[in-house]
């Protein structure tokens, strides 16, 4: 009963209800060695979930207990347990009675360390990794797929885990949250450190390097060819520095850009690179959702078992939000285009130009 | 007569007859649980419990006369789909093949007259 797949949302006493009831299922079946008391349990909780696809939630005990009349009794679902008494009648042997009965007991004995053995071995080889810290990576890779094993064992059986889900979290866990926060957050790092960078050397371009009338390069430090170069500042033919266009431009813009975030120099430029991270992350975030939407198994594939409940409409939801939230963004970008103009040249926050030396 | 015999004898045969209607529920396609429940519930008389008809499927899937495979449904969670191996279809036509002797032997004789 412990460890099974979610399930659908019961009203507290459901919940109690449903829990005696599948006790009285595993207590029923649990003398038949012909049965799997995991799978059957798993059986009942799937039909169950069936039964409510459509209906509203949480379900009451009123309703549950109808879907439990009907499925019965679950003494009533199987015979008395082989090999549990002798057979009375002329067909009975103590030979096949023994035989039976051996075949009963092995058939338990089977079960249970097999559905153990990969949860221990998964725990086992994390352990190692965890005495033997140099060994880590590579065991918490070894143990991960040992506990991805064990679960598609488990779920291919139709069996809930029950407390060998705590051999296996471990692992999972470790791997499943990184690759959570890489997921969600990920594309956005390289994005907010690239808007950072290009904001950087936008403003250092209008900062640190002037070039004057006469051709000649006035820098507020001394600076090597190659970081004026960067900056788009390049010798032409006779010798005198100019500023490629396109690079003004786009410097002039990003500039514009930060001048129209409030307040002071220093933290309109830690604005603005929040600014950029928050709309590449509602776009990301887009993509994300409609992915999820459209193939929920990906997460719950990806990021088990941290997303063993995520459904597609948890991918719907997310696409509506990050939609909403991106075309906020969009609104917001727009005003901030309006505020800091749109021609190239407008006027812009005044900086103090720093002491210059020429080159 | 027992007054409880009639219920009794009902009682054992549906039991005998449940286990070849959820093989024959298989014939020629896959179905899950759920599926395999309701279709045999629709039958009169018999599934008493609906939920009778899992331990019947534990039990074939352990003697290898059904397989099992998880496929994801749109509607929610994956779902276990049931469907017969080659040697469940083997039992199936011979249990068919016994059923249909036993009914014909039954007819034959409810309708054979005394000379």
């Amino acid at each position: 009963m412990t460890g099974a797949a979610p399930m659908i949302a019961l009203t507290p006493d459901a919940q109690f209800r449903l829990g005696l009831y599948l006790h009285e299922v595993r207590a029923a079946v649990a003398r038949v060695p012909e049965v799997n008391p995991d799978e059957i349990e798993a059986d009942i909780r799937e039909h169950i979930e069936t039964e409510f696809r459509d209906a509203v939630r949480p379900v009451t005990l009123a309703e549950l207990e109808a879907v439990l009349v009907r499925l019965g009794p679950p003494a009533q679902w199987v015979p008395s347990a082989p090999g549990s008494a002798p057979p009375a009648g002329p067909g009975w042997s103590p030979r096949a009675w023994l035989r039976q009965a051996v075949h009963s007991a092995a058939g338990v004995l089977w079960r249970g360390p097999e559905d153990w053995r990969l949860p221990y071995l998964a725990f086992g080889v994390f352990a190692l990794g965890v005495v033997a810290f140099p060994l880590f990576p590579l065991c918490l890779v070894l143990s991960y797929l040992l506990a991805r094993a064990a679960r598609a064992v488990a779920a291919e059986k139709g069996v809930s885990l029950g407390a060998r889900r705590w051999l296996l979290y471990p692992p999972l866990v470790l791997v499943a949250v990184p690759l959570l926060l890489a997921g969600l957050f990920g594309p956005v790092v390289p994005a907010a450190a690239g808007a950072a960078h290009e904001l950087a050397e936008a403003d250092q371009f209008r900062t640190l390097v002037v070039v004057r009338p006469d051709g000649n390069l006035a820098s507020a430090r001394p600076v090597g060819d190659y970081e004026v170069y960067r900056l788009g500042v390049t010798r032409g033919p006779n010798g005198k520095w100019v500023i490629a266009a396109d690079r003004r431009a786009y410097y002039e813009a990003l500039n514009r850009y930060t001048d129209a975030m409030p307040g002071p120099r220093g933290l309109a430029h830690a604005l603005a690179v929040v600014f950029a991270a928050a709309g590449a992350l509602a776009a990301w975030w887009v993509v994300l959702g409609g992915i999820t939407w459209a193939a929920p198994v990906v997460p719950r594939a990806v990021l088990a078992p941290l997303a063993d409940g995520f459904e597609a409409r948890h991918g719907r939801r997310m696409f509506s939000w990050a939609v909403v939230a991106f075309v906020l963004w969009c609104g917001f970008a727009y005003q901030l285009a309006g505020a800091a103009g749109a021609e190239p040249g407008a006027p812009a926050r005044p900086v103090a130009p720093p002491p210059m030396t020429t080159k | 007569m027992d007054p409880d015999f009639l219920a009794n004898w009902t009682t054992q045969m549906r039991k005998g007859l449940l286990e070849l209607c959820v093989l024959a529920a298989l014939k020629g396609r896959r179905l899950y649980g759920y599926d395999i429940v309701k279709r045999l519930a629709g039958v009169g008389g018999l599934v008493m419990g609906e939920g009778t008809v899992y331990p019947i499927l534990s039990r074939f899937k352990k003697e290898g006369l059904v397989d099992t495979a998880l496929v994801e449904s749109p509607e929610g969670p994956a779902r276990k789909y049931y469907q017969l191996t080659p040697k469940g279809r083997l039992l199936l036509a011979r249990m068919l093949a016994a059923w249909a002797e036993v009914r014909d032997g039954i007819d034959h004789v409810a309708a054979e007259q005394l000379p």
